[in-house]
C-alpha cells in the first residue's frame, strides 16, 4: 500500500496568535461607556444604586486600563518601532490621561463616597461628573485612533 | 488629505501611516506562514505558503518605500 501522502490528504490548520491589545481595548472602552451611562441614569432617576454600577464600572475602567496600555506601549515599541506619528502620540497622550484621570476619581468616590451626586450644589461633584465624562470621551478616542490604524 | 502642518509633520505622519500599513502586512505574512507550516495537507499547504512569500514580497518593497520618504525626511531636518 502506498503510504505517501496525496496532495488532498491531510488536515488544513489555521494558527490563530491573540493581538493582546486589540482584545484588552474593548474593556475600558465599556467600561468608562458604563460608568458615564450609570452616572447619566443616577443624576435622572435620583437612584443610588446607578452611583455604585457607575463606581463599579470606574474602578474596572481604571485596573483594566494598565494591562491595555502597557500593550499598546509595547506594541508600539515593537511591531511599530516607537514610531512618532501624530495618531501614535495622540493614543499615547489620551491613555496616560486617562489613567492619572481615572485614578484620581477612583481615589475621590472611596475617600468621600456619596449616595447623591449634587452636581448643581457641589462643585467636587461637578468636576467629578466631567471627569467621568471626559473619560468616556478619552474611550471614544482612542476607539477612534485605533480603528484609523486599521482602516483608513 | 494630509493636514498642512509643515512638510516634516506630513511626512513623519505619512511614515507613521505606512509602518502601519508594514506591520499589518507583516502579521498577514506571519498569520499564512504559520499556518502554512502547521497543515499537513500539501496543496494547501503550498498555497499558504505561497500567499506567506507574496506578502514578504510586498512588504519588503512597503519597506523600500518607507525608507526613501525617511531619507526625505532626514534631509528636511537637517
Amino acid at each position: 500500500m502506498n503510504s505517501a501522502s496525496t496532495p488532498s490528504s491531510g488536515r488544513t490548520k489555521i494558527k490563530y496568535k491573540i493581538h493582546w491589545h486589540i482584545f484588552l481595548i474593548h474593556f475600558p472602552i465599556a467600561s468608562f461607556l458604563g460608568a458615564f451611562v450609570f452616572m447619566g441614569l443616577h443624576l435622572f432617576t435620583d437612584n443610588n444604586c446607578f452611583a455604585l454600577a457607575a463606581y463599579v464600572s470606574l474602578i474596572t475602567g481604571t485596573i483594566v486600563m494598565l494591562p491595555t496600555t502597557a500593550t499598546g506601549w509595547f506594541t508600539w515599541k515593537n511591531r511599530y518601532k516607537g514610531s512618532r506619528g501624530d495618531l501614535f502620540l495622540n493614543k499615547i497622550r489620551i491613555a496616560f490621561g486617562m489613567i492619572a484621570l481615572s485614578v484620581v476619581l477612583t481615589i475621590f468616590q472611596t475617600v468621600f463616597p456619596f449616595d447623591f451626586l449634587d452636581v448643581r450644589h457641589s462643585l467636587w461633584h461637578f468636576l467629578y461628573m466631567t471627569g467621568v465624562t471626559l473619560l468616556m470621551l478619552g474611550a471614544v478616542a482612542e476607539g477612534y485612533y485605533g480603528s484609523r490604524l486599521h482602516h483608513r | 488629505m494630509l493636514r498642512n502642518n509643515g512638510p516634516r509633520k506630513d511626512l513623519t505622519n505619512l511614515i507613521g501611516h505606512l509602518t502601519a500599513t508594514i506591520v499589518m502586512n507583516e502579521r498577514e505574512e506571519e498569520f499564512y506562514r504559520r499556518s502554512g507550516e502547521a497543515t499537513t495537507r500539501d496543496d494547501i499547504k503550498t498555497i499558504m505558503l505561497e500567499i506567506a512569500g507574496n506578502l514578504a514580497q510586498s512588504r519588503l518593497q512597503l519597506e523600500a518605500h518607507r525608507e526613501i520618504l525617511r531619507q526625505a525626511l532626514s534631509q528636511l531636518v537637517s
